[in-house]
């Protein structure tokens, strides 16, 4: 049996140790908005938070996160109220939207690393992979919500 | 069960318990009258209004924009609207995204559908006040008799609009009085996906489903002989083994360009990794065709079909060459390549008896209907099509290979299955934009193209069997054709036994790279500006008849180019290993010009800024357009810089993101996009502002080094 935080909630999983954190959290948890996208963890739509840094769910094994925290997506805010989310919404970020939980986890944890990324940062670190072409806009999101969480030091 | 997870259940039961009646939109609650005033629009008592997006939605904001063509004739507040996806409804035309024909074929019918709402509200009105129809309006949801102050709304008129018959020819809105269209409204999923809420396809769970992952033979055409599921069986939660062979069920080819799905063995399982997992293990002897092509033969072959006796698409004058000036004759060559949709391949199937309900992202739901109803030998009336958001297609969606297989499944397990594919599946068993190698000779006199010859080689695009006798691959209407006094069009036909299907722009993305980058090289030659030398090319008429029922509206490609240079400040200089390139195109119907600027540093590039000038008629929805443009733009980049699919000995060697790339932020140029005013009837996006990346940033490679690209992906 293996138990972490996720979403603020105890959660247990009995299955198999070795499963990648992404197929429990989306078949076992229910929680659906991390992505499977290539399974090698090199598109990244599968990134999560593991105790607040940015991991990547499918090759992330669920023995591994024994004892952590696990915020998806859905844990991110309850209404979409995060800083990072707020910017992807006034900038219409998402085109098919498949690959944007990813992008919104990576930066969400990019940003509480480091709070006012230049280009350069951005183009570093940031590695997800939209192949709908978002990225001027996700490049514009990434600086209004860091302008955003300026703003707003108390939000978490 | 979580919380979450018993609300998700109870929302996919609501789901499925929506029927399998044909053609009736999702029924409202009880609690609520709601009535059908079109197949694709619903108001009910309490005023708000869902409309239906009838055509399937992948990214490219048709889930938004057709919608809101209904909303501005049927004269209501976007706020009042709730947008639906549109199961497939054979009472619906066009109910497919392909070709940028979305908006651009049901701009006119979206129109009619809204306005013949709006004439039945306004006649159940004139019946209920006792007024004269002419004298009462529509005012965002309401009817209103401005006599007598008196409104009512649609809420109320519905029950009664709704069972008027649907007029024939309602009268359209004056373009200029619209208020809703060319204004930006956000995509109607946003929320949902910036929350992770959205359902994509793949995030379906329905109760009793099992999950199923196919070991697929690794060559498109061959079969399962034999199977050991020793290793598979012990993994945890795998289930049952099922072999699935094409020939069984109407062969590898079910419909007219409609691939069925490729032969091998399911595993079905309680969750996706223990499928995974058990394809993995599972041990398959498999008997392989004799056809076994690879890609680097097929370029020979290519390349010496060039001499081969040719088709010809198009002929005008005499553009036999002798020794002219300022000539070119230079080889093209362009590779095979992969969708990769964001959202790997995926279907889910529940089947009963001779009835059955699909959950698909297709972009292509009749065809899904057809193929399913094929395979399961039942009639379509007894097929459900939910048409899942998708994350992304670019094309790959529009077959039903992966519906085929799942229905089977359902049926054999008498279960809800989902089919899962792996990336790996995904990639090695796509169908590929056909690789070509095309020839131009073409001369210059006076400062213009005297003379084009363009010759493709090529395999046919239709699925890939045999030819429709039609060369797709050029067609005889294509630019430059009605602008150079002798040209020639021709075709050689190399068949394959690799997969091919549609792609992004499917042959224009070949072509419009050749094109540009030849015309780049005769402005060279002549020593003329290639702006200039564009203009000169596209000359001074409005209107060029460029076959008997096209007549080109040149004019309007002259702009773009103009526009495109002045905000590229084309012609300024740039510090030495930079330079810029230009590329133009008329394709799926819009106008558009490219300017890329590079920077070229120790043979490593740069793509510094795409300047693309588009006119595509009316922008219905401009947040969404620009959306689109760029999305394209950076897909032509990526195809440029990575784009490439090989086959050894029959079998795709690519497999995932590491060997077929896609573009990450840091090779994103700063992209500008303008579009020029129109208020012609709109046109797609999708595909037009792709095609013209390639041939803008290998010119601008060539105005920065002197080199010349003309084999993609670029290897400097």
């Amino acid at each position: 049996m293996i138990r972490f935080t996720l979403n603020d909630r105890d959660y247990e999983y009995s299955g198999d140790d070795d499963t990648p954190l992404l197929w429990v959290l989306r078949d076992s948890a229910g929680l659906t908005g991390t992505k499977y996208g290539c399974g090698t963890g090199q598109c990244r739509a599968c990134t999560v938070h593991v105790n607040g840094q940015a991991r990547r769910a499918c090759v992330t094994s669920i023995k591994s996160v024994t004892g952590q925290t696990v915020t998806t997506i859905e844990g991110l805010s309850h209404d979409a109220s995060h800083p990072v989310q707020q910017a992807w919404r006034e900038t219409n970020v998402a085109q098919c939207g498949y690959c944007q939980s990813g992008q919104i986890m990576a930066v969400a944890a990019m940003l509480e690393r480091r709070p006012a990324p230049s280009d350069e940062d951005i183009d570093r670190e940031h590695r997800n992979i939209c192949r709908c072409g978002t990225y001027p806009r996700i490049r514009k999101a990434i600086h209004r919500a860091a302008e955003l969480s300026r703003k707003e030091p108390d939000n978490e | 069960m979580s919380e979450l997870n018993r609300r998700d259940f109870v929302k996919l039961c609501a789901i499925t318990s929506m029927g399998l009646v044909i053609g009736i939109p999702v029924p409202g609650r009880a609690e609520v009258t709601e009535k059908e005033l079109h197949p694709l629009i619903r108001i009910n008592s309490g005023g708000q209004i869902i409309i239906y997006a009838q055509n399937p939605d992948m990214g490219q904001g048709v889930k938004t924009a057709l919608p809101m063509i209904i909303a501005e004739e049927l004269d209501v507040d976007w706020a009042s609207v709730k947008v639906e996806q549109a199961r497939w409804d054979p009472r619906l035309q066009n109910q497919f995204s392909g070709g940028s024909l979305s908006v651009r074929l049901n701009y006119n019918t979206m129109r009619q559908a809204g306005a013949s709402a709006r004439a039945m509200l306004l006649a159940a009105a004139a019946d209920q006040l006792n007024r004269p129809i002419q004298e009462l309006e529509t005012q965002r949801g309401y009817v209103v008799d401005p006599s007598g102050n008196r409104r009512l709304s649609y809420g109320e008129l519905a029950e009664a609009a709704g069972a008027l018959p649907v007029p024939d020819a309602p009268d359209l809105k004056n373009v200029k009085d619209f208020r809703l269209i060319g204004t930006s409204v956000a995509d109607v999923d946003l929320d949902a996906i910036n929350s992770g809420r959205q359902h994509y396809s793949l995030d379906l769970k329905l109760p009793d489903m099992l999950y199923a992952v196919v070991r697929r033979c690794p060559h498109g055409d061959g079969q399962p002989v034999s199977f050991d599921a020793s290793d598979a069986r012990t993994i945890t939660g795998v289930v049952d083994f099922h072999v699935l062979r094409n020939t069984d069920h109407g062969g590898r080819i079910i419909l007219p360009n409609c691939p069925n799905f490729v032969s091998g063995v399911a595993v079905l399982a309680t969750s996706t990794w223990a499928a995974m997992q058990g394809a993995e293990k599972l041990k398959v002897e498999w008997q392989m065709p004799d056809s076994r092509d690879d890609s680097d033969e097929l370029m020979h072959r290519f390349e010496q079909a060039l001499d081969a006796e040719a088709e010809i698409v198009r002929q005008d004058g005499d553009a036999a060459f002798g020794d002219l000036e300022n000539s070119i004759d230079l080889n093209y060559r362009l590779p095979f390549l992969a969708h990769m949709p964001m959202e790997p391949m995926n279907c889910t199937a529940h089947v009963s008896g001779n009835r059955a309900e699909v959950w698909a992202p297709t972009q292509n739901p009749p065809m899904a209907a057809e193929a399913v109803a094929k395979v399961l030998e039942i009639p379509q009336e007894n097929i459900t099509i939910n048409v899942m958001r998708a994350g992304g297609a670019f094309g790959r969606r529009y077959y039903a290979d992966f519906i085929t297989d799942t229905v089977l499944l359902s049926r054999q397990f008498g279960r809800p299955v989902k089919t899962v594919w792996s990336r790996e599946d995904d990639v090695r068993h796509g169908y590929f934009r056909p690789a070509s190698v095309q020839r131009v000779r073409a001369a210059t006199s006076a400062g213009k193209i005297s003379h084009w010859h363009q010759k493709v080689v090529s395999h046919p695009r239709q699925v890939y069997l045999e030819r429709d006798g039609s060369p797709a691959e050029i067609g005889n209407y294509e630019f430059p054709a009605g602008f150079v006094p002798n040209l020639l069009f021709d075709y050689v036909s190399v068949p394959a036994r690799v997969p091919l299907g549609q792609w992004r722009g499917t042959e224009h993305s070949s072509n419009v790279f050749v094109v540009s980058s030849a015309i780049d090289e005769l402005a060279h030659k002549a020593g003329i500006d290639p702006v200039t030398f564009w203009l000169n090319l596209v000359g001074d008429e409005q209107f060029v008849q460029v076959r008997e029922d096209f007549r080109f509206d040149a004019s309007r490609l002259g702009h773009v180019i103009k526009v495109a240079a002045k905000r590229a400040r084309w012609g300024t200089p740039l510090p030495s290993g930079k330079g810029r390139g230009i590329s133009v195109s008329y394709n799926q119907g819009i106008w558009v010009a490219e300017i890329a600027e590079v920077t070229v540093a120790d043979d490593r590039l740069k793509v510094d800024r795409i300047t693309c000038a588009i006119d595509c008629g009316l922008v219905v929805n401009p947040q969404g357009a620009v959306n689109q443009v760029e999305g394209g733009i950076v897909d032509g980049l990526a195809a440029a810089l990575y784009g490439k699919i090989t086959v050894r000995d029959g079998i795709v060697q690519e497999s995932n993101f590491h060997d077929y790339q896609f573009c990450r932020i840091d090779d994103i140029p700063d992209i500008d996009v303008h579009f020029v005013d129109s208020d012609d009837s709109p046109r797609g996006l999708g595909e037009g502002p792709l095609a013209p990346v390639a041939p803008a940033v290998t010119n601008a490679i060539f105005a920065a080094t002197g080199k010349r690209v003309r084999e993609l992906p670029i290897q400097l």
